[in-house]
């Protein structure tokens, strides 16, 4: 395991020194952007102690679109890449590491770490902007929930990346696929009461279901355990499946 | 010696295409076992199916005494494969990717980079190591595949056409190290260069249409074509009615053609002069000789300029 670990990290971190436009700054100006795009307009239509309600929320929406984007592109490219591509796959394979556990988890790693080092940075310059108070925010409740999201995020591009038959699949499925379901569940088109927003089957959607403890966590200052309950089983489930698919990719 | 590779009645389809059929290989340890045949015929699989990379639809084998269905990891542990495509990382230089793959092996790093210093000094590529795959030439993408696939010491070594459109130099860098580091690896080469095979292989198999239809030394192979006799006919001009000339001689087995050259196989008590004689007015040069592997080749697969 820590040579597989070393290694992989080893070749991310090379690899995002060299793509840091794309791989480092594009998923930050993403959070930023969208974080952006609803605030000035709300900002010039509502009254301030509306906007802070507000603030909060689209705080939210932006770490969880970071999130999303960062794990995603990390971990769906680099399973396309090693184990589904005619370039690189063989040479993943006969380093022993295809479908062997190490290999998985330090991968979910990798991603993980990024996914986390992205979130902090946007959170930080939008606490710059914002100047948002931690008051009400439940952080132990939230460090949970984003960490539970961001396992379900990486599971399914995992298995996202190992059905991939072509690398422009990858996109469609963020763009087409995920992006879309966490713009309609509803913690994207708050006014105030984030919560009552989300649509109800976000509630039980994976990736998407954290979201609405995160929701409570963060704007309400609560945990809310029957959230926890719902996305620790689904969590597990999927972090199951997409250890079976790795389990089972391979047979040609 | 010890059998390294064994594979028994191995058929892999797909679909209803049978890529191998009923494929049953062994090769000795420290050996040097080329695999030659028609593009399709079946070669590459084969390769996939020792390297464990591809799973056969029927049939049995043993990797150094592991079982091919069941031990695959501990089979992948012991090759090293160089595959027909080049295949880097390409966002790492050549030296990143060596240390890539040699962590991947658990290779210690000091240890790593004596083995890597070692191989580039020897296959002269010092001065490409920081490089990226893209900015160096095939030749030197296909030196440092092959460095990459013995930078871990494996035990079996499966090549792909590793000097496929390589230089002169970087092809007797090759045979040299594979001559001379032969005990250490149990190698299958894949080799579309038959002066090549004839000169770096103890044994060789001839794969035709998935199916393995002559297998031996070069001694052996040759000996099978004792009987026969090639005579090598230079012509000045051809003419249609020659393919009925040579059709309705007796001594003539059969013939290929290629411009105006004439490659006919005789049974080895016939003359040369009575096929000279077919053609005497136009006959530029004539010769005869003992069949080569690559005529034994033309021979086994179903070539189309060869008319029987």
């Amino acid at each position: 395991m820590n040579n597989v670990l070393a290694a992989l990290w080893h070749r991310e971190l090379i690899i995002y020194r060299r793509q840091f436009i794309t791989a480092g700054i594009m998923p930050i100006l993403t959070g930023l952007i969208f974080f952006f795009m609803f605030f000035l307009p709300y900002k010039t239509l509502l009254p301030v102690q509306e906007m802070e309600r507000v603030i909060p929320a689209l705080v939210l929406d932006s770490l969880l679109l970071t999130l999303l984007i960062t794990i995603y592109e990390t971990t769906a490219r680099f399973y396309w890449e090693t184990q589904r591509s005619n370039g690189m796959a063989s040479l993943y394979e006969m380093g022993r590491y295809h479908r062997q556990p190490s290999f998985f988890i330090a991968q979910a790693i990798i991603s993980l770490s990024k996914g986390f080092v992205h979130l902090i940075v946007v959170w930080a310059i939008l606490i710059f902007l914002t100047e948002m108070s931690f008051e009400r925010i439940n952080l132990q409740a939230s460090i949970v929930f984003i960490l539970l999201g961001a396992l379900q995020i990486v599971s399914l591009s995992k298995i996202i990346g190992l059905l991939a038959k072509h690398v422009d699949s990858l996109s469609k499925f963020l763009y087409v696929g995920l992006l879309p379901i966490m713009m309609i569940s509803g913690l994207f088109l708050v006014k105030g009461a984030p919560l009552e927003n989300i649509a109800e089957i976000a509630f039980y959607l994976p990736p998407y279901n954290w979201m609405a403890g995160l929701d409570a966590a963060f704007l309400r200052g609560t945990i809310d355990y029957g959230f926890l309950l719902i996305c620790l089983i689904e969590s597990v489930f999927l972090l199951w499946l997409s250890a079976t698919f790795f389990h089972l990719d391979g047979d040609s | 010696m010890a059998v390294s590779i064994t594979l028994r009645n191995i058929i892999k389809k797909y679909g209803d295409k049978a890529a191998l059929n009923n494929v049953t290989l062994g090769v000795e340890k420290g050996h040097i076992h080329a695999v030659i045949g028609t593009t399709g015929s079946g070669k590459s699989t084969l390769l996939r199916v020792i390297a464990t990379l591809c799973v056969p639809s029927l049939g049995s084998g043993y990797i150094n005494g592991l079982n091919l269905g069941a031990r695959q990891n501990q089979i992948r542990q012991q090759i090293g494969y160089m595959s027909q495509d080049s295949r880097f990382e390409e966002s790492l230089t050549l030296m990143e990717n060596l240390i890539l793959q040699g962590k991947l092996h658990g290779i210690a790093e000091a240890d790593l980079l004596n083995r890597i210093s070692g191989f580039v000094s020897r296959f002269e590529m010092i001065d490409k190591l920081h490089s990226f795959p893209r900015e160096v030439s095939y030749g030197t993408r296909r030196k440092m595949e092959f460095i990459r696939a013995v930078l871990h010491n494996p035990t079996i070594l499966l090549l792909d056409e590793p000097t496929a459109s390589l230089d002169l130099g970087c092809k007797e860098l090759m045979e040299t190290f594979l001559r001379e580091q032969k005990l250490r690896f149990t190698t299958v080469i894949i080799s579309s260069n038959i002066d090549q095979v004839e000169r770096i292989a103890d044994r060789i198999s001839i794969l035709d249409e998935g199916r393995v239809v002559a297998e031996g030394t070069l001694k052996e192979l040759k000996e099978t074509e004792q009987e026969n006799r090639i005579v090598d006919l230079t012509l000045s001009e051809t003419h249609e009615r020659d393919f009925n000339i040579l059709d309705a001689s007796p001594h003539v087995s059969s013939y290929s053609v290629q411009g105006n050259h004439y490659e006919i196989i005789t049974e080895a008590d016939v003359s040369p002069e009575s096929i000279t004689s077919l053609f005497s007015d136009r006959i530029v040069q004539a010769s005869q000789r003992l069949p080569s592997l690559s005529d034994i080749f033309k021979r086994m697969v179903k070539a189309e300029v060869i008319h029987e």
